[in-house]
């Protein structure tokens, strides 16, 4: 029986459409075939492998046919599934990101001639010896003779029937994590490949091959047919196939074949065009400080252990091979994404610089990691923080998250390659849950279609993705995938605090069909005697407008609400947040927008209801006291913000909260709003014009750019400014007119910048004089930076000093003090009482 | 002799303020008179009047950037230097003086 089509898929078969005809044809009994008729290719349709080399484009021809005692079932449902469903069983190809010229800080520009750059897919700064490890390789050949058929027959069954045993076991290990459970069900399900295996039996049978050779032979067809393909997605399941047909070779030979354990020795940085992830495995994690790997996709496995691992990883670097070696020394900046050779003192030091301003920032925000975020006035607002998966709930936790907001169960969908099942799903939302020790984790349903799609749940194309088909309202076609969520979520939720949220609802209807079908999975529960936190809360995200009106009516429906206002914006204020033509209408400062979130939050409390907020708009500090005063119970962000957050919050009173939004319900556009939250946040996080942190003595820089890199990280570091590279250019900018080198010894940089949160002067004393270019082309063994807010209203006072300041280093007396004191307090005593400093200035 | 001086630069933070504490104190040590308008990040300050510039000899512009309203000072003679001459050699400034 045979059947025509076209293949209807922009992507061509790749992995996933192949896994489902695949696992239709295994029903059956009869011979499937799929034939290319383009290439006039034939595969095997119960295997995935064989599909996919046939390698089927967009518009190919294709032909179904379809031979056996079973062949009128086979073919009526295979038929109906091209006809009906194959269309949407599209799968998104990662996109390559054109790379963009990179601006290096100038204090790294200095001392940095060259470097590499790739895509850092893990951040941090990590360095060490190079360790280079080559791809898992297969021996070409191995020199052993063919015993009988029926012998290397059964050394491969028995291998495969092992290696399958040893899979499945470390599937149950209590301590695998999600990501290698997804990897080794990858694996299981080549080893069930019909057309793998009938591959590796037909090289024993008719090749006269040894168990060994035929392995080898079908790894490299195999691999041949996947380089093919040309999909990104596939050329990465190659090391997959080389890692299977590695492990079967070991359980046959033993220690005949290369071990393909990496054995590190020192602090080391593993560089490879690939790895398989049992190599990475492999590793020593105690010296693996990063990972550079020049072929590598960002959806590779090892690439998603690296991450789940929180090491340092560069991908795609390019033109790093021929340059490197063995035992040289790199470092790895997973920050910038570049990847520095031989570091000489001067790097290095840059990078001691870099890692000390990291350190030291996080220690001044370290004590209310373990505090509540409470105003001056006692009221108090929970932060939680936002994750995607258990390492980043751990890592909130550890950052001081009250709670996990809003857990986008997204993610699990789209590292996986396939749909994950109950039990994938069971075991991640457990593993979140008992993470948080009794603590909440929200987790939001299922949130596709428009932006961003999955593997497998291929929506079908439309005008206005937005306003379309997606989240709450696909779930009742995709009844079964949604219901495995479900019932992962309510089963994990006998293991901590969990609460369900959903998202895209818009009105009444929706919420109470989830909620019917969260009660049905209870009452399965129930009869299966099985546990689950029957108090579980349920609640929905406010980013439908609509919602906002009828507050009162799903208060009776649902416990908690949670505002998403990156879509509530859009959908509000009808502006696609990815049009860039209208992107000044895309704010959240909109006098309209601040009424709607007002009217929200006044509601739900009306309705004896809490409301969180877990859009862009709440991870914003100047938004921070505009939220208190919204009276919001929760903020959701991102678990690096955590405990500035908590830190800002107890610099004001809910009393002054609830002004500043009564004036902002009051502004007429988004600029007057702007500058009230700006102006609010700074005149509230007061810092004097100099303090205890501003005189740096005793200090040892050996170039212009360390110390200016050194006063600039400081603003950082004392919680001056949110960022310090910025104002480190601004700085470098006005030196490029002419050196701020005056003579005598001193120089005085300065700038104007948006990021400072505070006007301040700096004073650094160096041990050793350095070259500054100044007008008398003396070394300056003293620099006072002056930096000034570029918004500030009513900087004059400020300027005033500064201009006070810029005539007191003039005179030789005030020099001569300042050369010959080098005890900070009595420095800062002297410098507060020169320019007349009272308190608060 | 009676001089006037206009001091102005990039930024107006620092060097605007630097240069007009310098020619002070240089013209104090020369025995000059001198009064210095500063074109900074506060705007105009300590500014020259029409007297001001009427009573002067010799007008100074130490400034990187366009002096503001310049048209006051139209005929005078003038002397103009970058505003760092006048951290690196005040003196010579004032010994430009048109004879």
């Amino acid at each position: 029986m045979e059947y025509n089509f076209t293949c209807p898929l922009p992507n061509g078969i790749h992995a996933r459409p192949a896994n489902n005809i695949e696992e239709i044809a295994n029903e059956y009994s009869s011979d499937i075939t799929l034939i290319n008729l383009r290439n006039e290719n034939t595969s095997n349709a119960k295997s995935v492998l064989s599909i996919v080399a046939a390698d089927f484009k967009f518009n190919d021809q294709c032909r179904l046919i379809v031979s056996g005692p079973d062949q009128q079932a086979a073919f009526s449902r295979l038929k109906k599934f091209f006809i009906e469903k194959f269309a949407d069983c599209d799968e998104p190809l990662p996109k390559i990101e054109a790379k963009v010229q990179l601006q290096l800080p100038p204090s790294l520009k200095a001392v940095c001639p060259k470097f590499f750059q790739g895509k850092a897919v893990v951040k941090g700064i990590a360095a060490g010896q190079v360790f280079m490890a080559d791809v898992l390789k297969l021996p070409e050949y191995l020199d052993i003779e063919a015993l009988s058929v029926e012998h290397e027959q059964k050394q491969i069954d028995n291998a495969i029937d092992l290696v399958k045993v040893e899979i499945h076991e470390r599937m149950i290990y209590p301590n695998v994590s999600a990501t290698e459970h997804a990897i080794l069900k990858a694996h299981l399900s080549i080893l069930r490949d019909v057309e793998f295996y009938n591959m590796l039996s037909g090289y024993i049978s008719q090749g006269g091959c040894s168990a060994g050779a035929s392995i080898i032979k079908t790894a490299d067809h195999f691999t041949s047919v996947l380089k093919a393909t040309q999909s990104l997605l596939l050329r990465e399941r190659i090391l997959d196939i080389h890692d299977i047909s590695h492990q079967l070779l070991k359980r046959i030979y033993g220690s005949i074949v290369d071990s393909g354990a990496l054995k590190l020795e020192v602090p080391s940085v593993c560089v490879a065009d690939n790895l398989t992830p049992r190599q990475f495995l492999s590793l020593d994690k105690k010296l693996l400080k990063a990972l550079v790997l020049t072929e590598a996709g960002e959806t590779s496995h090892t690439v998603i252990l690296a991450r789940s691992l929180n090491i340092p990883t560069l991908v795609g670097v390019e033109n790093i091979m021929p340059e490197i070696f063995d035992g040289q020394k790199v470092v790895v900046d997973g920050d910038l994404g570049i990847v520095v050779t031989n570091p000489d003192q001067k790097l290095e030091r840059y990078y001691n610089q870099e890692l000390n301003r990291i350190a030291q920032r996080n220690a001044k925000f370290a004590k209310y990691i373990s505090k509540s975020a409470v105003t001056t006035d006692g009221i108090k607002i929970e932060i939680a923080a936002n994750a995607a998966s258990v390492y980043q709930v751990k890592n909130a936790f550890e950052n001081g998250a009250q709670a996990i907001g809003l857990f986008r169960s997204e993610m699990l969908f789209m590292e996986a390659d396939q749909l994950p099942d109950f039990s994938e799903q069971f075991e991640v939302y457990k593993e979140a849950a008992q993470t948080a020790e009794g603590k909440t984790v929200i987790i939001r349903t299922l949130d596709i279609g428009g932006d961003k799609p999955i593997k497998g749940i291929s929506l079908p194309q439309e005008t206005n993705p937005f306003l379309g088909y997606r989240a709450v309202r696909i779930y009742p076609e995709y009844i079964d995938i949604f219901r495995d969520q479900l019932k992962a979520i309510i089963r994990a939720s006998h293991f901590g605090n969990i609460k369900l949220m959903v998202p895209m609802v818009s009105c009444l209807d929706e919420i109470r069909w989830v909620k019917q079908q969260i009660s049905a999975i209870q009452s399965e529960f129930d009869k299966e005697n099985l546990n689950y936190d029957k108090n579980m809360q349920v609640g929905i995200m406010v980013e439908v407008p609509s919602t906002a009106f009828i507050i009162d009516q799903l208060s009776r429906e649902v416990d908690f609400f949670s505002i998403g206002t990156n879509d509530l914006l859009q959908y509000f204020i009808a502006a696609d947040r990815g049009n860039s033509k209208i992107s000044g209408l895309y704010n959240t400062h909109h006098p309209s927008f601040i009424r709607l979130l007002k009217k929200i939050v006044d509601d739900v409390h009306t309705n004896g209801k809490w409301v969180g907020m877990c859009g862009e708009m709440a991870g914003d500090s100047n938004n921070w006291p505009l939220l208190v005063g919204l009276g919001l119970d929760e903020i959701s962000i991102s678990s690096a913000k955590i405990s500035q957050a908590k830190a800002d919050i107890a610099n004001y009173s809910y009393a002054d909260c609830k002004k500043l939004l009564e004036s902002a319900l009051k502004c007429a556009d988004i600029k007057q709003i702007d500058s009230l939250l700006s102006e609010f946040r700074k005149s509230h996080i007061s810092f004097e014009l100099l303090d205890d942190n501003s005189i740096i003595v005793d200090a040892r820089c050996f170039s212009k750019e360390e110390a200016i890199k050194k006063l600039t990280d400081q603003l950082y570091i004392t919680g001056r400014a949110d960022s310090s590279q910025e104002i480190e250019c601004a700085i470098w900018e006005r030196e490029a007119v002419y050196s701020t080198g005056l003579g005598y010894g001193f120089a005085i940089p300065h700038c104007k910048s948006k990021k400072l949160l505070a006007d301040s002067i700096m004073l650094l004393k160096l041990n050793e004089p350095i070259e500054w270019g100044s007008v008398d082309d003396k070394q300056v063994n003293i620099v006072i930076m002056l930096a000034i807010r570029d918004d500030a209203d009513g900087g004059d006072v400020h300027m005033k000093i500064f201009a006070k300041l810029a005539r007191k280093i003039m005179h030789e007396d005030f020099r001569q003090y300042l050369i010959d004191e080098n005890d900070p307090g009595k420095i800062l005593a002297f410098l507060k009482d020169s320019l007349e400093l009272k308190a608060n200035n | 002799m009676k001089f006037v001086a206009v001091t102005a630069c990039p930024t107006g933070i620092a060097h605007t303020y630097m240069a007009a504490e310098n020619i002070e104190k240089t013209a104090k040590e020369l025995g000059y008179q001198i009064k210095v308008e500063t074109q900074g990040a506060m705007g105009i300050e300590n500014e020259l009047t029409a007297d001001d510039i009427a009573n002067a000899d010799v007008v100074i512009f130490a400034v990187d950037i366009m002096v503001e309203q310049a048209d006051r000072f139209e005929g005078k003679p003038k002397i103009e230097v970058p505003v760092q001459e006048a951290l690196k050699n005040p003196k010579g400034i004032f010994s430009k003086t048109p004879k």
